[in-house]
């Protein structure tokens, strides 16, 4: 299982699109022209898709989409005990953000905000590789059965970090570095068995104490933007 | 100072991020977590206790090994999947293949056989068939203490050039049974072994028991057998029900190499009880009467017809006289042919809540035309009860009128009859009895959770077997309890002092309870281990939990 976990928070990075813009003065502070750009984000979050408008010298906004696909099929030991495991997750989530740019001559920049985590149910089927003596029985892989464990994180999810870089491009492209965590829902866990392994429902609320800790997703994301208008 | 607040908050978001990557490494998924594996790959628990015949005496059959033979052999197997049969405490736990699905159509049988030192041997011959739980109470014979209407002879002949003069061989006479058989060794009679050959030696040890009305239940292969063979050694479909005249197990050994056959047959005079009913004439027994002799194979609990013995009048009294021309068991009976179809039998309890308890279920078969006494047919029945439970009894008598009684849960042979039923057996295909049980008010309802700790593989197994108590007072109080994936349910009685026991992996396990409405701890000896009981007094609950420590290698 933590490899598991450690295989979704070290997931593939990813390309982002995103849209941004921005709000900048024309020359003489009277008419306002709002900056905006796109870009695609490759990230521990997946692959993302995100727009920006500025709304003034200081503050930006965000709206994107990511996905996440992860599956992993491969030798698993959980509490001593041998498996093939075949793990599949798929997190998927819109955020909506906040940019505050604090300094005017440094490219660094405060980032909140929210996301829906509308997919984060990963599910691990692990099968025995090992026969066990029980008293004087041995039971065999097929006999034991197999057990499927699942997690589900979906639902609000608070965010909190810093960019870098420029956030508009001079001129038509640049990249933006993003580093912050979501703080993810209280995770739910099931944990369903077959055949021998059919008894194994009381280790729900153990997963769920031992995954209780598992709500700060960081996220670090590089983003190639593309500057819309002029 | 505005700039310094910007930076203090920046510093603070990249603190919160070092603080988060923190968290999330600090906790193992896998702290506590236990993999449980259920083990009820086995059907029809049986729970085998080996008593003393004699329940006065103080000597009980404690830890030996036994046999399964017969055959359905193969599908009999420990109940944690083992062929080391290995008795601890005078039980042992046994279930069967699920494959076998055990039905009254298609019965898994076979013979349990062993051996202990100072009891006659012990042929057992069993029938499972259904997936129901089994209890069964095997007595044996102490030698030094047998039962009343049981004599044990127990003699040597000296052997010249390996064979024995005439001799004629009596037990003592006792109360109980003032005419012993008599065992006629022929001049020149030599000994062979199981090849066949002439066994050399010196002196013939011989022990016999003779059974009388009073112990034929523990007559070795039982009076139900399934595996029968007639005088032509063609099976007997279904097996036969015996209605004992007399039997008698001889072992023999020259300078301790074990007789089984003999150059010329003995002959062996029955005595013949006067009162017995024979069920081919329907009257009682008389000079005259033919009874069929039967040879059972003790290593395999196989009888044979082996003709038949007359009834002859010898000094005013009944003697009958047959050949034995090999060894073990010898048994006069008049057979007959079982039910076909099972009676089934419904249990109600007066307490609806109430499951557990030590209750003998047996038939009593009626005169015959007046003739007789009423008298136990076949092997009871030993089993928990609970309401609405339902057993098939097979093996009725056939034609016979009678009763199907229920004896108390405390011992095998002391308590009375608590309920029964009038039976035309064949006729009548099913009863209901309800059967009195101790009132909720001083019976405490048990749930257990006993599972299997893999000292080396961090595995848990959730238990299947039969568990038995027994009293630390009372011999004659013990039962069995069957166990699912760590779980059962059944009644005791409040302040009972019992010791459980367990068998797994070859090995006893045990803790020594008193059933009372607290919360304890297990006994500091207990090999059961971090055994706790906890009351719930609103349901009247003792939860007991326990763990088996044993290698998983």
């Amino acid at each position: 299982m933590k490899k598991y976990l450690l295989l979704l928070s070290l997931a593939a990075f990813s390309l982002q699109v995103s849209a941004q813009y921005v709000q900048k003065s024309t020359g003489d502070g009277s008419d306002l022209q709002r900056e905006k750009s796109i870009s695609l984000g490759l990230g521990t979050t997946g692959v993302s898709l995100e727009g920006k408008v500025g709304l003034n010298q200081h503050f930006n906004a965000r709206l994107g989409i990511s996905f996440l696909p992860v599956t992993y099929s491969g030798p698993l030991t959980l509490d001593g005990v041998k498996t093939t495991a075949n793990i599949t997750a798929n997190l998927g989530k819109v955020s909506l953000l906040g940019e505050y740019k604090p300094f005017n001559t440094l490219p660094i920049r405060l980032v909140g905000g929210v996301g829906y985590i509308f997919s984060a149910s990963p599910t691990a089927t692990l099968q025995p590789t090992q026969s066990y003596k029980l008293g004087q029985t041995t039971l065999s892989p097929n006999e034991l059965g197999e057990m499927k464990i699942g997690a589900n994180w979906q639902g609000i999810a608070p965010y909190l970090g810093v960019a870098f870089c420029h956030d508009f491009p001079k001129h038509k492209f640049n990249v933006n570095v993003d580093l912050g965590t979501y703080y993810l829902p209280k995770p739910t866990t099931t944990w369903e068995g077959t055949k021998l392994l059919n008894d194994n429902q009381s280790n729900e609320q153990q997963l769920d104490q031992n995954l209780s800790g598992y709500r700060w997703f960081p996220e670090l994301k590089i983003s190639l933007n593309y500057k819309i208008g002029k | 100072m505005k700039k310094t607040f910007k930076i203090v908050a920046i510093t603070s978001v990249l603190c919160a991020l070092a603080f988060s990557a923190t968290l999330f490494s600090c906790k193992k998924v896998t702290d506590g977590i236990r993999v449980k594996v259920n083990t009820d790959i086995f059907t029809s628990p049986i729970g085998v206790h080996f008593v003393n015949y004699n329940t006065t005496s103080g000597t009980r059959p404690t830890d030996f090994s036994i046999k399964i033979s017969g055959k359905d052999a193969a599908l009999v197997y420990t109940s944690d999947g083992g062929s080391n049969y290995n008795v601890f405490g005078g039980f042992i736990s046994l279930a069967v293949d699920k494959s076998a699905a055990p039905s009254p159509t298609h019965p898994v049988n076979f013979t349990i056989t062993g051996s202990i030192s100072g009891f006659a041997p012990i042929v057992y011959q069993v029938s499972i068939t259904s997936d129901s739980a089994v209890s069964i109470i095997v007595p044996v014979i102490e030698y030094a203490n047998p039962p009343a209407n049981t004599v044990v002879l127990s003699t040597q002949v000296g052997l010249t050039g390996n064979a024995s003069p005439a001799k004629a061989l009596t037990a003592v006479a006792t109360p109980t049974l003032a005419n012993p058989a008599t065992i006629n060794i022929a001049n020149g009679t030599t000994f062979k072994d199981a090849s066949g050959n002439v066994i050399s030696g010196n002196t013939l040890g011989v022990v016999a028991t003779q059974y009388g009305t009073d112990s034929f239940n523990s007559i070795p292969g039982g009076l139900s057998p399934t595996d029968v063979l007639d005088i032509n050694g063609s099976p007997i479909p279904g097996g036969v029900r015996f209605e004992s005249a007399g039997s008698l197990a001889m072992q023999m050994n020259v300078d301790g190499v074990p007789v089984k056959s003999f150059g010329t047959p003995l002959q062996v005079n029955m005595p013949i009880d006067a009162s017995l009913l024979n069920l081919a004439t329907g009257n009682t027994v008389a000079a005259g009467d033919v009874i069929p002799v039967w040879s059972m194979d003790e290593t395999t609990g196989q009888f044979k017809n082996e003709g038949n013995a007359t009834v002859a009048l010898t000094g005013g009294k009944l003697v009958a006289t047959f050949p034995v021309s090999h060894l073990s068991v010898w048994n006069l009976a008049w057979p007959s042919n079982p039910c076909p179809t099972p009676l089934h039998l419904t249990i109600n309890t007066s307490d609806p809540n109430y499951s557990g308890g030590n209750y003998r279920i047996a038939i009593i078969a009626l005169p015959i035309n007046g003739n007789g006494a009423p008298h136990v047919v076949g092997q009871p029945i030993v089993t928990s009860i609970y309401n609405g439970m339902t057993i098939d009894i097979t093996n009725t008598p056939t034609n016979v009128q009678g009763e199907i009684v229920i004896y108390g849960p405390t011992g095998p042979s002391t308590s009375g009859v608590i309920a029964g039923s009038a039976i035309s057996f064949c006729s009548t295909n099913s009863t209901t009895i309800t059967v009195p049980v101790p009132s909720p008010s001083v019976a405490i309802h048990v749930i257990t959770q006993f599972v299997g700790y893999c000292t080396d593989k961090q595995v848990t197994a959730n238990l299947t077997g039969t568990f038995s108590y027994t009293s630390k007072t009372d011999a004659l109080d013990f039962g069995n309890v069957n166990v699912r994936n760590g779980y059962t349910r059944f009644s005791i009685l409040e302040g009972s002092a019992y010791t459980i026991n367990a068998i797994y992996n070859n090995k006893p396990y045990t803790a020594d309870i008193t059933f009372t409405k607290t919360n304890f701890k297990f006994p500091g000896n207990s090999s059961i281990t971090n055994g706790i009981a906890s009351y719930d007094a609103n349901a009247n609950v003792l939860a007991l939990s326990g763990q088996l420590n044993f290698s998983c290698k």
